[in-house]
C-alpha cells in the first residue's frame, strides 16, 4: 500500500509553523532595518509553513511515497514511562518510579518476563540512586518519603 | 607545536587522565553495542559532566564520541551489525573476513587503522587550528553571520533527504531556538507564561528526546535475531600483526579523505567512509575483490571516520561551529559552562584547547590498548541481548535531564521533543537538522541584528569583506548542489 509518509511529515511540520505563527502575532515586527523580537520567529513559522506545504504537494502529485513502520504499541509504552518519571520522580523517589517504569516498558514487548523484569527493575534502580543521588548529590529519595 | 606539547600538561592531570579514560570505555561500550550511538550517549552523560571543571568536562564527552567509532567496527566485523553508522561499510569486508576465519586479522586491521587515522587526524588539528584561528580573529558580525549561514545549509543539505526536507527541519529547529527571553528586546518569546521557558528550551532535553527516545521507541519490540557473533580471541589478533604491511597506502588514503571531509559541515565520519571505501575500490586493479573480505576495505574507512572523528572538531572549537549534530551537543556542552567556542577561546584559553587536542591522542592510545588484550570482553558484550538497555536508556535520560534544572518540566519537554522526533522519524525525517537549528539559530539571530546594527540598517554590510561574499559564495553553491543533486536521484525512478 501507498502511504503519503512525506507528505504527513510536511504537514506536521505546517502545522509548527502554524503555532508558532500564531504565538508571534503579538511581538513587535520591527523592520528589515531595525528587528524586533518577532522579525525571525515570524519569518522562520513562514519559511516551516511554505516549506512543509511544498513537501506535501510535491509528495501528493508525485504519488512516490514510502511505507511508514509505526508502533503505536511501543509510543504509547515509552512515553507513558517517561511520563510516569515526571508525574512520580519527586513524590515516590528513584526506586518505586523506576520499578514501575521499567515494568510499563517491558509491556511494548510482545510476552512479559515479569521475573527478570522485576531484576532489571531493582538493580536499574539502585544503580540510577548510586549514581544520581549519591554520587552527584541530586536531591531526590531512594524510597516514597511517607 | 610547543602549544601542543604544553596541551599534556592540562591533558595528564590525573582527574583529566581518569575521565579521558571514562569517556573512550563508555564510548567504546556505546559503539560495540549495535542500536546506541554516540549521540545518544553524549546528550546522557551531559547532566554528569555539569560538576566537572569545563575542560575535563569536554575530555570526556569527545572520548564517548571518538571511542565510538573504535568499538563501533567491532560489531561491525563480529556481527555484520554496525556498531555506529561510520562503521556501516566495514561489514562488507570486515564480516566475510571474519566468517572465514580471520576474525583477528579484520580486527586488528580496524584497531591498527582507526589509531593510525585517528592520530593523523590530530596531527592536522595541531597544524590547521592555528591557521583557522589567526585568520577567523578578524571575523566581524558579518563573517560571522555567512559562516553560521554555511553551516546551516550544510546542516541542512547533508541528510541527502532533498533539500525541502532538510530547510523545513531547520527553520524548526531554529524556532525552538527562538523560545525564551530575546536579548536584543528583554522580550519573552513562547514563554507562554511558565517561567522555566524563559531560559529557552535546555540543549539537553531536545538532544536526549530527538535522539535518544526515537531509538528506543523503534527497537523495544524488536526481536533480536539469534545469530551469534564469531568467537574470537587476543591472541589471533597478535599473530595478525605480520601481515598489516599492505593496509599502509590504504590507511594514508582514508585518513586524507577522512581528515578533509571532517570539519566540512555536515559531512562527517559517516559520510568520509564511505567515500574511502569507494575510492579504495577505484584505486585497485580487481575492485571485484572487495566485498569478499579484503583487509584493504577495513582499512580506508576505519582510519577515513576515525581522522573524521578528530578534524570535526576543529570548526566547533575554532569558529564555534558544529559540522556535526554531535558537535552541536559538545558546543552546547561548552555554553552550559559558560564558554562559547570560537577564535577567542584558543587564544583565551588555550589549555582548554591545546589540553583537548592533547586528551585526544591520549584517548586514543588508551583505545588501541584496551581493545586489543581485552577483545574477547567486547566480542561477549556483542552477544547481551538489547532488550537490556532500553529499561536503562529511559532512566539514564530521565532521572538526567531532572538533574540539569532540578525540575520535572524537562522530563515534560525530552517526552515531548521524543514524540515528535519519533513520529518524524517514521515519516522519514531524519532529526539532525532540527538539532543544528535549534544550536546555531540564535547565533545567527545574534550575529545578523549585530551586523544590521552597526551598518544602521545596511545589508550591503553583510558582504562588504571578500571573506564574507566567498563563504556566500560556497552556500549559494552548497544549496544548489544539494538541489541539483536531488532531481538526479529521482531521473532514474521517474514513476516513483
Amino acid at each position: 500500500m501507498k502511504t503519503l509518509r512525506d507528505a504527513g511529515g510536511g504537514l506536521l511540520i505546517a502545522t509548527i509553523g502554524l503555532l508558532f505563527l500564531l504565538g508571534a502575532g503579538d511581538m513587535a515586527l520591527g523592520d528589515l532595518r531595525n528587528m524586533g523580537p518577532g522579525m525571525l520567529p515570524t519569518a522562520l513559522s513562514v519559511v516551516a509553513i511554505g516549506a512543509g506545504l511544498a513537501i506535501a504537494v510535491i509528495e501528493v502529485l508525485r504519488g512516490s511515497g514510502g511505507a511508514i513502520g509505526f508502533d503505536f504499541r511501543a509510543l504509547v509504552c515509552v512515553a507513558v514511562a517517561i511520563a510516569l518519571y515526571a508525574v512520580m520522580l519527586e513524590a515516590a523517589g528513584v526506586v518505586l518510579t523506576t520499578i514501575v517504569a521499567v515494568f510499563v516498558l517491558a509491556l511494548a514487548r510482545p510476552q512479559l518476563r515479569a521475573a527478570e523484569t522485576l531484576v532489571v527493575g531493582i538493580a536499574l534502580s539502585v544503580f540510577a540512586w548510586a549514581v544520581f543521588v549519591k554520587g552527584l548529590g541530586m536531591p531526590l529519595s531512594f524510597l516514597p518519603d511517607f | 607545536m610547543t602549544d601542543f606539547l604544553s596541551g599534556f600538561a592540562t591533558a595528564l592531570q590525573p582527574v583529566n587522565l581518569l575521565y579521558c579514560f571514562a569517556g573512550v570505555i563508555l564510548g567504546n561500550i556505546v559503539g560495540v553495542l549495535p542500536g546506541i550511538g554516540a549521540i545518544a550517549a553524549i546528550s546522557i552523560l551531559l547532566p554528569l559532566t555539569f560538576s566537572l571543571d569545563p575542560t575535563t568536562a569536554v575530555i570526556m564527552l569527545a572520548g564517548v564520541y571518538y571511542g565510538a567509532e573504535y568499538g563501533g567496527s567491532i560489531a561491525s566485523i563480529l556481527l555484520n551489525l554496525p556498531g555506529t553508522a561510520s562503521n556501516a561499510i566495514t561489514t562488507l569486508d570486515g564480516y566475510p573476513l571474519a566468517r572465514r576465519g580471520e576474525a583477528g586479522l579484520a580486527l586488528l586491521t580496524a584497531q591498527i587503522s582507526s589509531f593510525s587515522g585517528g592520530t593523523l587526524g590530530i596531527v592536522a588539528m595541531v597544524v590547521f587550528s592555528p591557521l583557522i584561528v589567526s585568520f577567523s580573529l578578524s571575523f566581524g558580525p558579518a563573517e560571522y553571520f555567512a559562516t553560521l549561514l554555511l553551516g546551516l545549509v550544510a546542516g541542512a543539505s547533508a541528510i541527502g533527504a532533498g533539500p525541502l526536507k532538510g530547510i523545513a527541519m531547520v527553520a524548526v529547529g531554529m524556532l525552538f531556538g527562538t523560545v525564551g527571553l530575546d536579548l536584543n528586546s528583554g522580550y519573552a518569546r513562547f514563554d507562554l507564561g511558565i517561567p522555566n521557558l524563559l531560559d529557552g528550551l535546555s540543549i539537553v532535553a531536545v538532544a536526549m528526546g530527538l535522539f535518544g527516545i526515537p531509538e528506543v521507541i523503534a527497537n523495544i519490540s524488536a526481536s533480536q535475531s539469534q545469530e551469534k557473533p564469531i568467537a574470537v580471541n587476543a591472541r589471533a589478533m597478535y599473530s595478525a600483526f605480520r601481515r598489516l604491511g599492505t593496509i599502509v597506502p590504504s590507511v594514508l588514503r582514508g585518513a586524507s579523505v577522512g581528515g578533509l571531509l571532517g570539519p566540512l559541515p555536515g559531512a562527517g565520519p559517516t559520510i568520509s567512509s564511505f567515500l574511502a571505501y569507494s575510492l579504495e575500490r577505484s584505486t585497485t586493479r580487481n575492485p571485484e575483490e572487495f566485498g569478499t573480505g579484503r583487509i584493504n576495505g577495513v582499512a580506508a574507512p576505519e582510519a577515513a571516520n576515525n581522522a573524521a572523528a578528530q578534524t570535526a572538531f576543529i570548526p566547533t572549537m575554532t569558529l564555534g561551529i558544529p559540522g556535526t549534530p554531535t558537535m552541536a551537543i559538545i558546543l552546547g556542552a561548552l555554553m552550559i559552562h559558560g564558554i562559547s567556542p570560537g577564535p577567542q577561546l584558543v587564544v583565551d584559553h588555550p589549555d582548554l584547547f591545546w589540553g583537548l587536542v592533547a586528551s585526544f591522542w591520549i584517548g586514543n592510545v588508551f583505545l588501541l590498548m584496551l581493545n586489543i588484550p581485552l577483545i574477547g570482553v567486547w566480542a561477549r558484550l556483542v552477544a547481551v541481548p538489547r532488550r537490556f538497555f532500553f529499561p536503562v536508556i529511559v532512566a539514564l535520560v530521565c532521572i538526567g535531564v531532572f538533574g540539569v534544572s532540578n525540575s520535572t518540566f524537562d522530563i515534560w519537554m525530552v517526552l515531548l521533543m521524543g514524540v515528535l522526533g519519533y513520529v518524524l522519524r517514521c515519516f522519514g525525517f531524519p532529526p539532525a537538522p532540527l538539532l543544528i537549528g535549534f544550536v546555531l539559530g540564535p547565533m545567527v539571530e545574534e550575529y545578523l541584528r549585530r551586523a544590521l546594527m552597526i551598518s544602521a540598517g545596511d545589508y550591503s554590510y553583510l558582504f562588504s569583506s571578500t571573506t564574507s561574499i566567498v563563504i556566500h559564495c560556497l552556500t549559494a553553491g552548497l544549496l544548489l548542489w544539494s538541489i541539483l543533486r536531488g532531481f538526479r536521484k529521482k531521473a532514474p525512478q521517474p514513476a516513483g
